[in-house]
């Protein structure tokens, strides 16, 4: 690609040669000529270059060590990416600028490197020389933000002359794709550390304070005919002159099930910020607390339209299989239809630009000229929306007609778009995906996912359960809705019941200090703060609601949401029925 | 590997010159340049003509003194001087060393200038519209920091060096175009006797004579290239060509066809 510079040189050398040699001016047509030889050679010795050598260049990444095609990250760990540029012939390209392509789901840290950074700004990137057959290397450090899939597509390289005359793009493909776990918190137990029981039962199994097999003495009662003769207390009954029976405790597993909630709304957002990464990151969490004492844990996860089930187990193993799961479930592979939009035709555009810049290349991706329509900057607009519906139809092998129907179709082309955006790794946010009018939730369909889910689940479980939900009820006007019968129903199994709700911000009742309004002058921080007050208000009356219900509730914001839900186990365990003690 | 040993991340390895002690800067070989440059033009001319000499003197300032000068107006400066300065020649062109020292003198002027532009974070305007160019000039005038650029796709280097290989080949690039001109120019007329045949005042056969010549070597340099290029397009490449190829041919009828499936589409929906 020619640079205005030299787009300008080339005019005034031109011109110069012209009026040189018509005007019999020897000198000035002398230098203008030398000029314009000086660009062609240039041009030459570019195309060369960027024809020839550069697809001689090999990138190997390294990921935590390793060069495999595949593996497995975590999220908020830091991962240490290293990028070479290997000739595989001797080349001699004098600037270049290599950048490795970021995926969405990745944010490149720069705190550790300030003195670097004096230097370069973006530390996924370098500007460097190649010569001969040595390779040039680059690193950097960064973190996967949300749960789900991380793809590394490749390094996109620029190459210019050192005279700035001309520019030209390229990519090369260096495909590594991960799997992102999400990274459970270590949570403080609140149980207590004073010993208050004789026998101490294996790790997993709990004293339910309800007649059973157990260890621990519950109750001495009156003997009942067909009592066995072993539990009779003999000398208790020689005491009181008449027969007692010994009753001991139950000793049960207490297990924990968690219902995640993977519809639409929360997914939507930046990787990292969705309602599903705090719910995912809770959820982890929660496991491996539950774990850490052998407690079984199974998962429910929920979305619009099914739930698929995990049964529950306990291990390393299961918890692996568990975030693997949740994981899988982040990933956003089917998002809802799009409408076509200007700014999803520009990001797509601009995505191809890094991406594919080969396929853009006017000289390879013709378009056939038209004077229609009449207006330039519409004109140029339709020859690019032809350039990407060629290259999208190359990437999905679409039908040999399917690029008219792409130019003209617009709701193809943003499915096309759409899908293309996805694949590069993008989040579902404006303009991949659009929010359905002002409202994000399907609460028909979800409720009765989870409505049904719940009571399966109930209908299969013993007594003294635990059932967490991770579901995104904030923005419901009347919570929890049709939810509720199924949370009686499991009350009424004596289970305890957890809801934990995702929330951007600390929106526990109370939180929001309404003085400092007054100081707010812009139109932004007014509004953040109103939202923020709607979500408070959306929360005292969750909370009042399911309160009624029996129900505890934690926000995702709050650091104590999982600790709630230990408390809540710790309940369970015990048998009684509140913390102050009453059975 | 790298002949630098220094793998640092984001380490420029272009700015590792500067440690050597051959290396020379790019504002120090861009200054030596213009001054060179801006001698050889200026000797070239009477020192009598007042008019010449108080321009060439505003050009060094503004070639020396401001840095961010655009590499077109600089030729344009210098197109105007030889113009005014020089008398025609009637005899045809005065391919004579001096002729050619001031053509290495302009090119060397211009190879260092937008060198030391491009390698400086200049307001290189790629690309950009005329309104983005002001605007990129204003930012760097301003000294915003880099991250401001690189949103207009500017280059940018903090510190650069030209070593003494790269001066070497800069001097090439400034010997060989003014050569190769001076060769092609010799050959201009081809035939003494064409202007008569052909019914043309002289300088414009020579002119007509010089185009077809530059163009007929800028075809077949291209037509050379495109011959490399094409056989080592990936497959990919190829089909979107061949298709993009198809497209020209058919493109009125397909879209009329599709144009109808839409418009019967959405009156079926409606």
């Amino acid at each position: 690609m020619i640079t205005n510079r030299a787009q300008w040189l080339i005019l005034l050398g031109v011109a110069g040669s012209v009026v040189g040699t018509l005007a019999n001016k020897g000198l000035l047509a002398h230098a203008s000529l030398a000029v314009l030889a000086w660009i062609f050679g240039e041009w030459l010795l570019f195309r060369w270059r960027v024809e020839l050598q550069l697809r001689h260049l090999r990138c190997v990444r390294t990921v935590n060590g390793s060069t495999s095609e595949s593996g497995t990250l975590w999220t908020g760990r830091r991962v240490n990416v290293s990028v070479e540029i290997i000739p595989e012939r001797r080349v001699r390209i004098p600037f270049i600028r290599l950048r490795d392509w970021q995926p969405e789901n990745l944010t490149i840290d720069a705190a550790d490197q300030l003195a670097l950074c004096e230097t370069n700004d973006w530390p996924n990137e370098i500007d460097t020389s190649i010569s001969g057959k040595a390779s040039v290397e680059f690193s950097y450090t960064a973190r996967a933000k949300g749960a789900g899939h991380l793809a590394f597509r490749g390094v996109s390289v620029c190459v210019f002359d050192l005279q700035g005359l001309f520019i030209a793009k390229r990519f090369i493909p260096a495909r590594q794709s991960f799997k992102v776990l999400p990274t459970s918190a270590t949570v403080d137990a609140t149980a207590p550390t004073v010993k208050r029981v004789n026998a101490l039962p294996p790790p997993g199994i709990h004293r339910l304070q309800r007649a059973g097999m157990g260890c621990e003495l519950l109750e001495l009662r009156e003997y009942v005919p067909g009592d066995p003769p072993k539990a009779i207390a003999w000398k208790v009954s020689a005491r009181r002159d008449q027969l007692m029976t010994r009753e001991y405790e139950s000793e049960v597993p207490v297990r924990t099930t968690m219902f995640v909630d993977c519809s639409f709304g929360t997914k939507h957002g930046e990787f990292g910020e969705r309602p599903l990464d705090q719910i995912v990151r809770l959820a982890a969490s929660i496991a491996r607390s539950a774990m850490s004492v052998r407690d079984p844990v199974g998962l429910v996860m929920c979305d619009d339209a099914n739930a698929r089930h995990m049964a529950s187990g306990a291990g390393d193993r299961h918890f692996f299989q568990m975030l693997d799961r949740l994981s899988e479930n982040s990933i956003s592979t089917s998002p809802p239809p799009v409408q076509f939009t200007q700014q999803l035709m520009d990001e797509t555009w601009r995505v191809a630009e890094e991406l594919h810049p080969e396929l853009l290349v006017p000289k390879i991706n013709q378009v056939p000229f038209t004077w229609f329509p009449i207006r330039r900057s519409k004109r140029l607009e339709r020859f690019r929306r032809t350039r990407l519906a060629a290259v999208l139809t190359e990437l999905y092998s679409l039908p040999a007609d399917q690029p008219q129907n792409l130019i003209f179709d617009n709701a193809r082309m943003a499915e096309a778009c759409q899908r293309f955006l996805i694949d590069a790794g993008y989040g579902w946010t404006w303009p991949v995906v659009d929010r359905r009018g002002n409202e994000l939730h399907d609460w028909h369909g979800k409720f009765e996912v989870l409505s049904d889910a719940l009571t399966r689940v109930v209908a299969r479980s013993h007594d003294h359960e635990l059932l967490v939900l991770l579901v995104d009820l904030l923005d419901h006007p009347d919570p929890p809705g049709r939810l509720a019968n199924a949370i009686r129903l499991a009350r009424a199994h004596h289970h305890r019941v957890v809801v934990i709700c995702p929330c951007p911000d600390d929106c526990r009742p109370g939180s929001h200090n309404f003085h400092d309004l007054a100081s707010k002058q812009s139109l932004s921080r007014l509004l953040s703060h109103a939202e923020r007050a709607r979500r408070i208000s959306s929360a005292e009356k969750l909370q009042k609601t399911l309160r009624r219900l029996g129900v505890a509730v934690a926000f995702a914001s709050d650091g104590r949401a999982a600790q709630l839900v230990l408390a809540e186990a710790e309940l369970a365990r015990s048998g009684r029925t509140s913390r102050v003690g009453s059975r | 590997m790298q002949d630098n040993p220094d793998r640092r991340p984001g380490h420029n390895i272009l700015a590792d010159t500067q440690k050597q002690p051959d290396a020379l800067s790019a504002a120090a070989a861009y200054i030596i340049f213009a001054g060179l440059s801006a001698l050889f033009v200026s000797l070239w001319f009477s020192p009598n003509d007042s008019i010449i000499t108080i321009m060439i003197a505003v050009f060094l300032m503004m070639t020396l003194g401001i840095r961010f000068w655009s590499v077109a107006l600089i030729l344009l400066m210098v197109q105007a001087g030889l113009f005014l300065a020089e008398p025609g020649s009637i005899g045809g062109y005065s391919n004579s060393p001096g002729s050619s020292l001031v053509a290495i003198g302009v090119l060397a002027l211009l190879i260092s200038c937008s060198r030391y532009l491009t390698l400086t974070s200049s307001p290189a305007p790629f690309r950009l519209s005329n309104r983005s160019s002001v605007q990129v000039a204003f930012r760097h005038a301003t000294r915003e920091p880099r991250k401001d650029f690189a949103e207009f796709g500017v280059l940018s280097r903090h510190d650069s060096t030209v070593s003494s290989g790269e001066l070497f080949t800069m001097l090439a690039r400034t010997v060989i175009p003014v050569v190769a001109i001076s060769g092609i120019l010799q050959l201009v007329p081809l035939d003494p006797d064409t202007p008569e045949i052909a019914r043309l005042i002289p300088p414009a056969v020579r002119t007509i004579t010089l185009g077809i010549i530059l163009l007929v070597i800028c075809v077949l340099a291209n037509s050379f290239l495109n011959i490399f290029a094409w056989r080592r397009h990936s497959p990919s490449e190829a089909r979107v060509f061949l298709r993009s190829e198809l497209s020209k041919w058919i493109h009125r009828e397909v879209s009329r066809v599709s144009r109808r499936r839409i418009k019967f589409r959405s009156s079926r929906r409606h």
